[in-house]
């Protein structure tokens, strides 16, 4: 380097390198009254903004005052309110203060090897590397309080002892305080309240909601974090419960299809289980608007208002059922198990839920003849929803006997139509309360329980059995456009005098008048969908399956 | 009446399925199941007992080396002599605010019992259990209470045994084998004290090229810890862990 620019250089360096070593502590913020004196016994002066405070200096703050002091080896001091700060030494190795009274927060960049920053209170020396930690002493160093926040503190506490003073080095690590009194101290975890106390912002000038604004903000995220688990959670639960709810009710189906009458109909099925031991097949018929059109039996009760009509078949087993459904074939092949009764019922809700439109069989287990019976009897009435199992609450009909029955059929197989008419009849044999709702409450009187049958897509239109002969669609899609369709009549007999075997029963037998006020039918529409779902569900379990049963 | 009897049918087309087969749990089958897993891959097994005894969590604040030494289950019972080192590179926010700690770590066992087993013993001929690891830990503090901390470690074990004459295990004549481990792994934590010298450390780890998971959940004072360790895909999947450490 040529000589005539060392000189200069030289001097920049010094200069620069004298500048920082005789670099004062300095007022980098302040709100309120704050004093300083740049000795020790110096007058107190009004501070300002960029006031140097010397070795031998102090600060002060009145109660309205907060200031931010700043070291030249980027070292932060906050005076809280009513504070007090003595410098006592500060050089480029040794930074010294003293803590007068008040509260102070000190955030301590790591220091050079040699270099030193202590904070001393009446009763002990902080000292401290790269650390960050509040100091609160009284003046006379009676109470005190260090909170290390991050880094460490190595407290040098000196206390009055038997030989006169005492003195002993606490290392308080990050996360710990130390507080007591001029007698003793305890070192402890800092609670949640001091914590942010002393993460809050020191910074002067601000209001109280402004100090915690950064903390909030990390509150808030942490809530976010929080919220984002609990929808993860809340998701994983509702999974649970769809596959908990799917267990429950085994298997569910639905949809949605125009029944015979071209009316829109919303099919729902469940296969459910009420309890360990049963199994019960729910299908729910429901219409907006129901309009009937007339094809063998006549209807005479209401239309265009909304319908809802459901089928229920209840099985109860002497023992309990496998939770999984793939282990249910091998429970029912065990020998062990009988069905204890069923039930199966069908009913019209339309009139609310004390006028339900029901008819219903129900059976029960005959160990002679190992299965079920049902002794030949077919349960009907107008009962509440309460009462819509209790067979004792509807009237009962009994078959008419073998030799004497004419069941009335007629389909159209002829022409490939994929629809019946049935009738079969049945001597009234017990009212159980229900006079009041049969248009003939004559014991022993001939009814006819009736019956329209239909196979129908879901525009509503009856099926050819070409439709499933004649056909390269794939078998599942024609199911799921495929529904049948039942409407139940129980009519009242026209008393032609068919009962005769000499004389067969025919269709005109069937009288247009229902046996119960109000001219009712049951009008359902049942899908294979569930069974198709139990199908596929059986099969994906195909593979644990032991077929070679010897 | 035809519909009711559908409905029965329905229900009992399931009938005429035939039934899967049942299985029982039976202690002994178990057994059997962990010693042939055991056979299979003898490195994996004893390399469980070595994360045992790896020091992969940081040295607390203001500590700048520590030394760990396994007490359970690596030495006892197995006699793996061991020792972990841990040296700071970097204390947080040193060179910059919001740098992490920077950690080296690294340890080292032999099974002393192998040694004395194949210079002692006329059944065995040869015997050679050893492990290393070593790897960096870095650590930030999220609270003055909580700390977070992220890592890497290579770890080798090599599993050699060989015998004079074939043993016969569980219907199985064993008279050698020669095993080895060798994986990098990354793992995370969080670090929690809750007392003057006592905390609760949580981490989980990942080894990449065996698909190693483990985890692990400690409760450490100033000189012990007590913790125990999960390896779901292990013979083993429990260890409880007693460490001896001492940091300076």
């Amino acid at each position: 380097m040529k000589a005539k620019y060392l000189t200069p250089f030289l001097s920049c360096v010094f200069f620069l390198l004298g500048s920082w070593a005789y670099a004062d502590l300095q007022i980098q913020q302040m709100a309120g009254t704050v004093e300083f004196r740049a000795q020790k016994d110096g007058a107190w002066q009004s501070a300002s903004r960029g006031t140097n405070i010397p070795s031998g200096g102090a600060v002060r703050t009145n109660s309205d005052g907060r200031v931010t002091l700043l070291f030249p080896n980027r070292s932060r001091i906050w005076l809280k309110e009513s504070s007090g700060l003595e410098v006592q030494e500060q050089n480029p190795l040794m930074n010294k203060l003293s803590l007068l009274w008040g509260s102070l927060k000190a955030k301590v960049p790591h220091l050079r090897r040699r270099e030193q920053f202590q904070v001393g209170t009446p009763i002990g020396v902080a000292a401290v590397r790269g650390t960050e930690f509040t100091i609160t002493s009284s003046e006379k160093g009676g109470d005190f309080k260090i909170h290390c926040l991050f880094g460490k503190v190595n407290f040098d506490f000196t206390f009055p002892s038997d030989k006169g003073t005492g003195s002993e080095t606490v290392v308080i690590p990050q996360g710990m305080g130390f507080q007591g009194d001029a007698h003793n101290g305890q070192l402890g975890l800092l609670d949640k309240t001091q914590e942010i106390e002393a993460l809050s912002n020191w910074d002067p000038g601000l209001t109280a909601g402004q100090r915690f604004e950064d903390l909030k903000d990390k509150e808030v995220a942490r809530q976010e974090v929080r919220q984002f688990a609990d929808r993860v959670d809340d998701a994983e639960e509702a999974v649970k419960d769809v596959l908990n709810r799917v267990k429950e009710e085994d298997f569910a189906a639905g949809r949605t299809l125009k029944d015979i009458h071209g009316n829109l109909v919303r099919v729902d099925q469940r296969l459910l289980r009420p309890d360990s031991s049963s199994l019960q097949f729910v299908n729910l018929v429901k219409r907006p608007v129901y309009d009937y059109t007339a094809h063998k039996f006549a209807y005479s009760g209401a239309q265009g208002g909304s319908r809802l009509d459901s089928l229920q078949a209840r099985v109860d087993f002497n023992r309990a059922l496998p939770e999984d459904i793939a282990d249910w074939p091998g429970f029912f092949e065990g020998e062990s198990v009988k069905p204890k009764s069923a039930e199966l019922i069908m009913a019209n809700h339309t009139s609310g839920a004390s006028g339900i439109f029901e008819v219903a069989y129900f059976s029960r287990y005959d160990a002679t003849s190992d299965r079920l019976v049902d002794d030949d009897k077919l349960y009907a009435g107008v009962v509440s929803f309460a009462d819509m199992r209790d067979k004792t609450k509807l009237a009962e009909f009994t078959k008419v006997p073998t030799d004497l029955r004419n069941s009335l059929e007629e389909s159209g197989k002829d022409s490939g139509q994929l629809f019946s008419y049935h009738a079969e009849p049945y001597l009234l044999t017990a009212l159980n309360g229900q006079a009041a709702n049969l248009t003939d409450a004559t014991l022993n009187g001939k009814h006819w329980f009736a019956q329209e049958n239909f196979l129908i897509n879901n525009d509503g239109q009856i099926r050819n059995i070409s439709d499933f002969t004649n056909t390269g669609e794939n078998p599942f899609d024609l199911l799921a456009d495929t529904a049948g369709e039942v409407n139940m009549f129980v009519k009242r007999d026209a008393s032609l005098g068919c009962a005769s075997g000499a004389i067969r029963c025919v269709f005109s037998d069937v009288s247009a008048t229902d046996t119960f006020t109000g001219g009712r039918n049951i009008d359902l529409v049942l899908i294979p969908d569930l069974g198709v779902a139990i199908v596929q569900r059986l099969l994906s379990t195909a593979q644990d399956i032991n077929f070679d049963h010897n | 009446m035809r519909l009711h009897r559908y409905f029965f049918l329905l229900l009992g087309f399931l009938f005429f399925i035939p039934s899967p087969t049942q299985a029982t749990f039976s202690l002994k089958g178990k057994l059997i199941q962990m010693v042939g897993e055991i056979l299979a891959n003898p490195a994996a097994f004893f390399y469980d007992f070595q994360q045992d005894l790896e020091a992969t969590h940081p040295l607390p604040p203001g500590k700048s080396l520590g030394f760990q030494i396994n007490a359970f289950p690596s030495f006892i019972p197995f006699t793996y002599g061991n020792l972990s080192t841990k040296i700071r590179l970097h204390p947080e926010g040193r060179w910059t605010p919001g740098l992490p700690q920077f950690d080296l770590i690294g340890g080292y066992w032999n099974m002393v019992i192998a040694k004395v087993a194949a210079d002692s013993s006329d059944d065995v001929k040869e015997a050679n259990f050893q492990g290393y690891y070593g790897g960096l830990v870095a650590t930030s503090s999220l609270e003055p209470r909580v700390r977070l901390f992220w890592g890497y470690k290579f770890a080798q074990l090599r599993a050699d045994l060989e015998l004079n004459e074939a043993v016969d295990i569980v219907s199985t004549p064993v008279s050698s084998f020669k095993s080895g481990l060798r994986d990098h792994f990354f793992f995370a934590g969080i670090e929690h004290p809750t007392g003057i010298d006592k905390t609760w450390i949580l981490q989980l780890g990942y080894g990449l090229q065996n698909q190693i998971i483990s985890s692990k959940v400690s409760w450490m004072s100033k000189h012990w810890e007590f913790g125990l360790n999960i390896y779901p895909e292990s013979p083993l999947v429990l260890h409880p862990v007693v460490n001896y450490h001492l940091n300076f």
